[in-house]
Order: structure tokens, then sequence, then C-alpha cells
């Protein structure tokens, strides 16, 4: 039987009303699906990220100031790996070759409020006393209106301290780079802050944070560099590896999904049950003329494959759309999204949830089918007798 | 078509029926069969087995010296498809379907009808049976008669050699009843087995073999 002739059989029927409440329901399954596979898929890769970097390390975290002499000492110490610039997890502007700020991170926010700044939104600086920022990011909302035409200064290593001549709404101004805020570690227009030039070099410099993560080659050996950091008077601590705790969180998104395929195969049973119950004297016509079970099976499967492509289209749209949507928002970004490697579309998650749905279907047709159709004469079927 | 001692009994909570009890009869190619009797003689299980629409509890059925016992889905399909053309007291028409696309369905799995030819085909059926007028019809907004006449095109969509009818005039005036045994009395003159289920006494003009059940037995058969 032709895919074309088994179209002619249900071409009328497609659209029927529970059809149409399964599509619904079906809809919302595979977006559910969807969504604990996508942060299972997270988590892994989370995981991922925490394994190469902490699977044999171990860190010592320095939080007071240390000397360029120090960390020299440090470096050349038995066990350690490495001494490096912790990344900063809250929001910061770099500022590089800069006054007294030599390649610090250094927050935003007391930054902000020891020149008494503030950022504004939707216009150039006019007053000392403002900064503006090229796009938004938490939990400070900047303007990002098409008068600001960042290309034209883009991917420059050394943007901090440049002026600019901008003009947005008929006023032009002389800006100079401030600083440039990142949350995926790329210096580029997008993500500089300006304020007035004459203003630049009043900027009254405040402490940079300066933590730095000292990398141990093994475990046992944490012990023995923190003695000696102790004896030169650093003051250090030791994180917890977070290992533990994420392999247990693991177990949601896991959980999610476990259950959101039971619920799917539930609710795919029952309204395959239903939909074949209610089509069953139509099978019987079917049998009656000729038709095999195999063909009914045909006639079902396609059907169903065809409701839950329909389903699987609208729904990517929409998760889609949910997607880009909260990407956009920098502050889950900046939770959710590591490194740009995560960025990418967990394209699994999209083949798995057909792949989930597809067999469900299979599995409870098949089924149905021997219970509902195979095993019965033909005059059961017209006559609907269970 | 040979029935061998055909027993068909029907279990119901506490009782059993048995509708039709050691039931032996051989039809044959090119005659008309009315089947007549009481009501609740056995005349529907009858045919239904005799289509393959139900399984008989015991005795053997032979199709072309096939023994339907030993058959498959498949083969059981194929007999259906190629050889039987039921046709229905009930009508069992499609309901989501046009007039016309009820009669193309069995041909949907007949390799023998191209598909260019199908609609073609179950035009000049409908024609036949005098519908070409409501081939774009859905059979709920058509009466009785013209549903029992699309359930005719419909069972002779893919040319069958048996052609089974139960009650076809049952919901007929007597004109509809004449044209639809004269065409049955039409194909059987072309080489067709025609069995037809009736009440009416009309039956008797058309047929070549009157058999007459009673309580699940054959009591009578009169060649005429
Ligand atoms: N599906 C069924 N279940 C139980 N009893 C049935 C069933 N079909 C028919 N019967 C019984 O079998 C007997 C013969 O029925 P049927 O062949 O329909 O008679 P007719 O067509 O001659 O009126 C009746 O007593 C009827 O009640
Ligand atoms: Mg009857």
């Amino acid at each position: 039987m032709k895919i074309s002739d088994i179209f002619f059989v249900i071409k009328r029927r497609f659209l029927e009303k529970r059809n149409i409440i399964f599509m619904f329901v079906s809809c919302f399954l595979i977006f559910s699906l969807l969504i604990s596979l996508t942060i299972y898929h997270y988590f892994n890769n989370y995981k991922k990220d925490e394994l190469t970097r902490n699977s044999f390390y171990r860190t010592i975290s320095v939080s007071s100031s240390i000397t360029p002499h120090e960390i020299e000492e440090i470096v050349n110490l038995d066990h350690v790996i490495y001494i490096k610039k912790r990344n900063q997890g809250t929001l910061s502007l770099t500022m590089k070759n800069f006054a007294n700020f030599k390649d610090a991170d250094i927050d935003i926010k007391p930054l902000l409020d020891k020149n008494e700044l503030k950022i504004i939104k939707g216009r150039l600086p006019q007053n000392a006393d403002e900064v503006v920022c090229a796009t938004k990011f938490y939990p400070y909302e900047i303007d990002e209106r098409n008068g600001f035409n960042h290309k034209y200064f883009i991917k420059d290593k050394n943007l901090i301290g440049t002026s600019f001549t901008i003009n947005y709404e008929n006023v032009t101004k002389t800006l100079k780079i401030v600083g440039t805020y990142d949350y995926f570690k790329v210096m580029d227009s997008m993500n500089t802050c300006y304020i007035n030039e004459e203003l630049f070099n009043t900027l009254v410099p405040i402490d940079p944070k300066n933590d730095y993560d000292i990398k141990i080659d093994k475990n046992e050996n944490v012990e023995e560099v923190a003695s000696i950091l102790k004896n030169m008077g650093i003051n250090y601590h030791v994180p917890q590896t977070s290992n533990g705790d994420m392999e247990s969180l693991k177990y949601i998104p896991i959980f999610a999904s476990l259950l959101a395929t039971l619920i799917s195969y539930l609710v795919i049973y029952y309204f395959i049950k239903k939909k074949i119950r209610y089509h069953i004297s139509d099978y019987g016509i079917l049998k009656a003329t000729g038709y095999t079970n195999k063909e009914i099976y045909k006639i079902e499967l396609l059907e169903n494959t065809l409701i839950f492509t329909l389903c699987f289209i609208i729904t990517t749209i929409i998760f889609l759309l949910v997607y880009y949507y909260l990407i956009n928002i920098p502050y889950v970004s900046y939770f959710v999204f590591t490194s740009t490697e995560n960025l990418r579309l967990p394209l699994t998650s999209f083949l798995l949830t057909y792949l989930i749905i597809f067999i469900l279907n299979v599995i409870c047709l098949k089924f149905l089918m021997k219970y509902l159709i195979n095993n019965r004469s033909v005059y059961d079927l017209l006559e609907d007798k269970l | 078509m040979n029935l061998e001692n055909i027993t068909k009994t029907y279990n119901l909570k506490n009782e059993q029926i048995t509708a039709l009890n050691n039931l032996t009869y051989k039809f044959e190619k090119g005659k008309l069969y009315a089947i007549m009797g009481h009501s609740g003689s056995g005349k529907s299980t009858l045919i239904k087995i005799m289509g393959l629409i139900e399984k008989p509890t015991s005795g053997k059925y032979t199709i072309n010296n096939t023994d339907i016992s030993t058959l498959n889905d498949k083969e059981l399909s194929l007999l259906r498809m190629k050889h039987i053309g039921f046709i229905f007291q009930e009508f069992y028409l499609n309901d989501h379907l046009k007039a016309y696309e009820n009669v193309i369905l069995p041909m949907l799995i007949n390799p023998e009808i191209p598909k260019n030819d199908r609609q073609k085909r179950a035009l000049s059926l409908l024609e036949l049976v005098g519908l070409q007028e409501r081939i774009n019809h859905f059979p709920k907004e058509l009466s009785g008669g013209e549903k029992q006449r699309i359930a005719m095109a419909r069972a002779l969509a893919n040319d069958p050699e048996i052609i089974l009818a139960d009650e076809p005039t049952g919901n007929l005036d007597e004109e509809n009843e004449t044209i639809i045994f004269n065409y049955l009395k039409e194909l059987s003159e072309k080489g067709k087995c025609v069995i037809v289920v009736s009440h009416s006494d009309n039956v008797k003009k058309y047929a070549d073999e009157i058999l007459i059940i009673q309580k699940g037995k054959l009591e009578t058969h009169e060649n005429i």
C-alpha cells in the first residue's frame, strides 16, 4: 500500500476534533521532553567542564593581595601546576593599560559608587557623572538603539582609553571607553562602556579584585602547599569540589526526562487506543474488503507519525523562540552558558525526543493492534464489540 | 465454494446459541442462490462465514479448493479482496468518505487496478447502480436505498467472483428492489456466484436455487 493511498484513507478524518486534541497534548509532551533533555544536556556539559577542570587537580584560593614576587615563589613550589587570576564570577569591567587600573577586573558596582557615576540609557552621556554601555547586561539596562553604531570599533584589544566621536540623535559627543565587560570573554564593541572624555582621566581608582587560584596536582598535596602558604602569611581557603553536588543534581533532569517519557507513553497509549476504538468499524470495513492487519497498522502508523511530526515542528519553533529569548536575557545566559560551546543548540535532545516519541508510537500501536484488531473477527470489528 | 458440516455457536453469559448446525452445501459459479428463512434462523451467520467475516466454530469451508482454516491473515485478506464482494444489511459505509471514495477504497489494495483507472472505475460502477448524481455526497446525506447501492458498487470494486448480499433490498421500495435483483441476476449470468439472503418472496423469481434455513439447519433446497 503506497503512502498516497494511505493519505486517501485518512485525508478527511485527519483534522477531526480528537486528532486536534491529540496534537495539543502531544505538543505539550514533546515540549516537556525537549526541555528536560536539554537541561540534562547542559548539566552533562557543565559536569564535563567541571570534570576536566577538577578531576585531578585541586584548587587553593588566595584572597589576600599578593606581590609578583610571591607569585613567582608559589609557582616554583612543588605540586603547584600554575597560579592564575580567578575568572570573575560577578560582573566586572576589564580595565587594561589605564591609569591605575593595570590589567584588572573591577567590579562595576564599586567603581560606579566610588566615582558617583550612574549608568544611563537611551541617550549619550551629558553630565559628568554618566556612563553608557553598549548592550544590556544584568542588572543594568543599557540602550541598544540604532543610533549607536558599534560596528566601526570592533575587536580591538586596546579599546580602553580610546576616544570616539559618536553622533546620536543630532548630538555629537566625544566619549572614551572606560572599560569592557563581558561574559563570553570576547572583547568587542558590544561590551564596552563609555563616559565623557573630560571625565576619563579624573576617575578615582578602586582596588581591583585580585583573587588567585593555585592549582595543585593531587588531592593529597593540598595540605602541604597550604602550610607553606600559611607560613608566607597568605590568606587562603580550600574550596570544596562541587562534583558531589552536581552528581546528585544531575538526577533531576534524568528523572524529569524519564517521567516525561512515562507520561508520554501513558498519554500516547490512551489517545491511540481512543482513536483506534473510534475508527474500529471503519477498520472492520477495510478488513471486510480485503485489507490486511498490516495495512491497517500502516494507516495508523502514518497518521500518528504525521501528527507527531506536525507537533514536533510546532514545538521546535516554540522551543527555539523561548530558547533565544532566554539566552538574550544576559542574567540567564551568564549562568547557563558558561562557554560558547554550550551555546550551541542541543541537537541531540531534539533527535532523542523525536526518537522517543516515535518508538512509543510504534510500541503502543503494535500492542493495541494486537489487542484491538488482529485477534478479532471482522464482524466484531464492524459491530465494535469488545 | 464448499461448506462441510459447518457449525457456529455463540457463547453468551449463561447459554450457548447454535446459530448454524452441521450445515453442508456446495455453491457453484454462474448461479444465483437465494437463502430464505425466519428471522434468527442463521441466514446472516451463514453468509458472514462464507464472506470470511466470521469463522465457523467447526466444519470445513473451502473456496476454490483452499481450506480456509489453514490460511493466515494475509492470505485470508487476499481472498476477500480478490474473490469476495460483500453487501451488508447495515451497509457499513465509511462515513467520512464521499460516495465515490467509498467505492475506491477496496481498489487501493488491488495492484491489478492502476491508480489512474480507480476514479473512472468507481464512477462507472456508481452509474451502473444509478447513483451518478450522488457521487460527491457523504453517506449521511443519502437515503437507505442510496447507501445500499453504494455498498453494492463497493462490493463490485475489485470484480469478485463471489457476491454475497445480506438482505440487500430490506430497506428498498419495490422499484429499487427490482433494479437490484435484476442487476444481481445479470452478475450471475456473467458467471459469478451470487448468494442473496432475503425475506422478500420476489427473490424467488430470480433465483436459480433456493435454500431455506430453519434453526441453523438447511431445511430444503429447490432447483428452479
Ligand atoms: N454476535 C452474536 N452473538 C450472539 N448471538 C448471535 C450473534 N449473532 C447472531 N446470534 C444469534 O444467532 C442466531 C442466528 O442469527 P442470524 O444469523 O443473524 O439470523 P438471521 O439473519 O437469519 O435473522 C440468532 O439466534 C441470533 O440471536
Ligand atoms: Mg440477518
